[in-house]
């Protein structure tokens, strides 16, 4: 699976997206998006929040699939909500940021 | 979605990581048993958990049961406490009960010699001869290490079950053990 890249590689900043492309009509379309929370995890936590989703949102069958532990199961989803939130929490507070700036502009 | 890479090292040094619940719990009474029926045959009880000694005549088996149930379940039972206090995720009781009683495997092997080829009476008279002490000095090095492989076992128990990590789990589940341990000193038979 191609990773898509969510930092910057030269300084470590998390990358926005500037511009799409339709291969079909090759339209182009510019602007300034963030990246959604989801695609900002790393792939194997991408893989476990779809295996997730798959199996219905049971940890019981994904500790089964995945041959580990409940508890085990459970602490990776946690440790993933953790890394949302604290995804969130970052939009908000450069958002809030942002509108600031507007502000006293 | 299993992983091939599953090493049997992984198993050995962090089994919780595959096995928890009540299969553990299973695992973990099954354990127990045998210790306190092997604990029982041999005329010894257990107060702490390198503390071994040989009791005058037979001591009755609900003593020795009580004795290695409450060694099992008092550290859990805090540990448990802890975990709630200190644990952002829904932690499982059956999870950390049964993940602290399956880590007592271990100390099996502290158990089971005690019944076999006079090591009991060897504990229980220290004599002077060189080769005594060789055989008591072994056997106090294989249970350190024993030991050792006991606290990895149960700590990961604690760490798995309530989902700590860093100096939270660490200072939580030392204080405990070292509470228990404390506590352990006052219970005499």
């Amino acid at each position: 699976m191609k990773q898509l890249p969510v930092v910057c590689p030269s300084c470590g900043a998390g990358l926005r997206i500037r511009s799409m492309h339709c291969p079909a009509c090759d339209t182009v379309v510019s602007g300034d998006y963030a990246l959604p929370a989801l695609l900002r995890l790393p792939v194997a936590e991408q893989q476990f929040v779809l295996d997730f989703v798959r199996s219905s949102g049971s940890l019981k069958e994904m500790s089964r699939k995945m041959g580990l532990s409940y508890p085990t199961v459970r602490n990776k989803l946690d440790d993933i909500i953790a890394r949302l939130e604290t995804s969130e929490n970052s939009d908000n507070h450069e958002k809030s940021e942002y509108e600031n700036l507007e502000q006293t502009d | 979605m299993k992983n091939p890479n599953m090493k049997i090292s992984n198993r050995l040094t962090d089994p919780f990581r595959y096995v928890a619940g009540g299969k553990a719990l299973a695992w973990g009474a099954a354990i127990l048993c045998v210790e306190i029926a092997w604990l029982g045959f041999a005329g010894f009880y257990q107060n702490t958990y390198l503390h071994f000694a040989p009791v005058a005549g037979r001591l009755p088996l609900v003593r020795t049961a009580a004795m290695q149930l409450a060694m099992w379940l008092v550290p859990a039972l805090l540990l448990w406490g802890c975990g709630a206090l200190l644990s952002r995720s829904k932690i499982r009781a059956v999870d950390i009960f049964g993940t602290t009683a399956l880590a007592q495997a271990p100390l099996l092997l502290l158990v089971l010699p005690l019944g076999c080829g006079g090591v009991a009476g060897r504990l229980e008279s220290a004599s002077g001869a060189a080769g005594e002490a060789l055989a008591l000095l072994a056997f106090a090095l294989f249970s350190l290490v024993v030991l050792a492989w006991f606290f990895v076992w149960n700590y990961r128990a604690y760490a798995v079950s309530c989902n700590l990590r860093g100096w939270r789990a660490a200072v939580s589940y030392i204080a405990v053990i070292a509470a228990v341990t404390a506590a352990s000193q006052f219970v005499t038979l």
